[in-house]
């Protein structure tokens, strides 16, 4: 059970977060909606503690992840699997490899420097890049794969984290509508078959009409929506998106 | 990410859009003024400066061309005797002292080769703390820097003149003299290229819970790669022509014997060990170079 409480993050006289509170449960597939500039790529970022808060708290399963430092910390990371619009992968690196990132946190650091991992690791990241029907590729340069693909290995990369919630900002914005099918499709997919909670920000309404059994709604850095997707009408759009 | 400017003009874009144009059309005139004057100052400063250091510097145009005869004289004094008729004779007696030389200059290289191999390892240990995106706090990530500045900053010939005086003469003095330039050289150059890695393009290994060295092995290292290699073969080449100097204090390579037959006036010797000093030079680049491309361009094809 992720819980957050009056969450805050300002960049100089920009609030970019203000107050938001809410509670996710296990198996939860939430969608976060607003306008550009609304404070969902925040929100996320505060969560897996890429951006620090000016206020608030963050609890997962009754611990406070906002006092985290060291190595408790980057476990808190690992454990909050984040997925990028642009994807986040080295280029010079090879898929496979970009995979074994996931593995880092949970591996000895003086076996990490020269890029070899157990024979273990290295088949839970195929059997994460099967899953994803990305096995093929895996021996490939990141960079020669197309957009639709390299967001499946970053798939693959959280699913190694053995994450306990996974955070996708904006995971197909840049995407064909066939890739975004399939990367929906793939987060759908682990949501159900894991249970672990998705929270992912999205452009359309439409692909959170698709995909979410929840929405929460954004408007300058405020949390203006919290409901099932059924309850997600037109005033409630126009309450989110309007200025 | 849409910044709010962005955002403001796209919700005026129902207007008309003349006075926008008109408004950054102003703007961007008065960008290029303040650049043009700006521009025109720094030319202005810059052939003062030139004037004034060649000044008292005693650069002289006088003195320069009063020179230019001796010059050529002293060139023309150490060019041998070839003629066609008995080339391969002149030739053997302009190059009577082959084998030597060349052994020397084979010294040269080698001291050029493992002070850049020390060198590198020495800016490879030092460029991640002296790289203002990854150093882990501040007093490390200046130790790091003056450390470099200094090493940078001795030039070779001094350090390699304390080296003869510590280790005697001979090419370990040279070898320590490069290998620590190139270090202070190859650590600043290193450090700049990883500042190039943005924050954004390693949050990737950052969010799955790397620690920080891991975010160099795996966010920071195979970006840089390519760079670092080009820059050391680069200073490779640099190095053996500063290895072919160090000899001028004693500490080895081919150095030595051109000193020699300078200060004692063996004009056809000076000659004959230029050019083969110029040879070697340029095999050493041609060589470089073709390495660089394939290691390179391998790089970028694995
Ligand atoms: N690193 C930053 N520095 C300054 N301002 C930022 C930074 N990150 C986000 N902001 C600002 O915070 C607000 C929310 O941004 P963001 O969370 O990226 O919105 P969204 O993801 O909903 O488009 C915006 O006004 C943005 O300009
Ligand atoms: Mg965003």
């Amino acid at each position: 059970m992720l819980e957050i409480e009056g969450l805050t993050r300002k960049f100089g006289d920009t609030i970019a977060l203000d107050a938001v509170s809410l509670r996710i449960a296990p198996g939860e597939f939430v969608g976060v909606i607003g306008r550009s500039g609304a404070g969902k790529s925040t929100l996320l970022r505060l969560i897996n503690r890429l951006v620090e808060p000016s206020a608030g708290r963050i609890v997962f399963d009754g611990a406070d992840v906002t006092a985290k430092r060291g190595g408790a910390l980057r476990d808190w990371r690992r454990q909050a699997a984040m997925i990028f619009q642009q994807f986040a992968l080295v280029d010079q690196l090879s898929v496979l490899e970009n995979v074994l990132v996931g593995r880092l946190a949970l591996t000895p650091r003086w076996r990490t420097w020269t890029l070899q991992f157990k024979a273990e690791d290295r088949a839970l990241a195929i059997e994460a890049l099967d899953r994803l029907d990305m096995a093929q590729h895996a021996l490939k340069r990141a960079d020669e794969l197309s957009g639709g693909q390299q967001q499946r290995v970053a798939i693959a990369r959280a699913l190694v984290q053995e994450p306990r919630l996974i955070l996708a900002d904006e995971p197909v914005a840049s995407l064909d509508p066939r890739s975004t099918a399939a990367v929906m499709g793939a987060l759908k997919r682990i949501n159900a078959e894991d249970g672990l909670p998705v929270l992912c920000n999205l452009h359309h309404i439409d692909l959170a009409r698709d995909y979410c059994t929840r929405i929460i709604g954004v408007r300058r850095g405020q949390l203006v929506f919290d409901g099932p997707v059924e309850a997600l009408d037109d005033a409630a759009i126009r309450s989110i998106y309007d200025q | 990410m849409m910044l709010p400017s962005v955002r403001s003009m796209t919700s005026s874009a129902a207007q008309p859009s003349g006075d926008a144009v008109a408004m950054v059309e102003a703007r961007r005139a008065e960008l290029r003024a303040a650049k043009r004057r700006q521009s025109l100052l720094l030319l202005v400063v810059l052939a003062v400066a030139v004037l004034v250091a060649g000044h008292l510097g005693e650069v002289s145009w006088q003195k320069f061309v009063d020179g230019l005869p001796r010059f050529g004289r002293y060139i023309m004094r150490t060019m041998p005797q070839l003629s066609l008729e008995s080339f391969g004779a002149d030739m053997s007696r302009w190059m009577w002292n082959f084998r030597v030389w060349v052994g020397l200059l084979v010294d040269t290289v080698l001291i050029a080769f493992v002070a850049t191999t020390l060198g590198v390892a020495g800016a490879f240990a030092l460029c991640f703390a002296a790289s203002d995106n990854l150093a882990p706090n501040s007093i490390v990530y200046h130790a790091a820097r003056r450390t470099l500045e200094v090493l940078r900053t001795v030039p070779e010939l001094v350090f390699a003149l304390l080296f003869v005086f510590a280790f005697g003469l001979g090419a370990m003095a040279g070898v320590l003299a490069i290998a620590l330039h190139t270090m202070g050289v190859l650590g600043k150059l290193f450090s700049e290229i990883n500042e190039t890695v943005s924050d954004r393009a390693l949050e990737g290994v950052v969010a799955a819970g790397a620690a920080r060295g891991q975010v160099i092995r795996y966010g920071v290292v195979p970006r840089v790669l390519p760079g670092f290699i080009s820059y050391t073969l680069l200073r490779f080449e640099i190095n053996v022509r500063s290895a072919s100097v160090i000899g001028f204090v004693g500490a080895g390579g081919i150095g030595q014997e051109l000193m020699f037959v300078i200060n004692q006036f063996i004009y056809r010797d000076i000659s004959a060990i230029l050019l083969l000093l110029i040879i070697t030079v340029a095999l050493v680049d041609i060589l470089s170079e073709w390495l660089r491309h394939r290691i390179i361009g391998g790089e970028l094809q694995r």
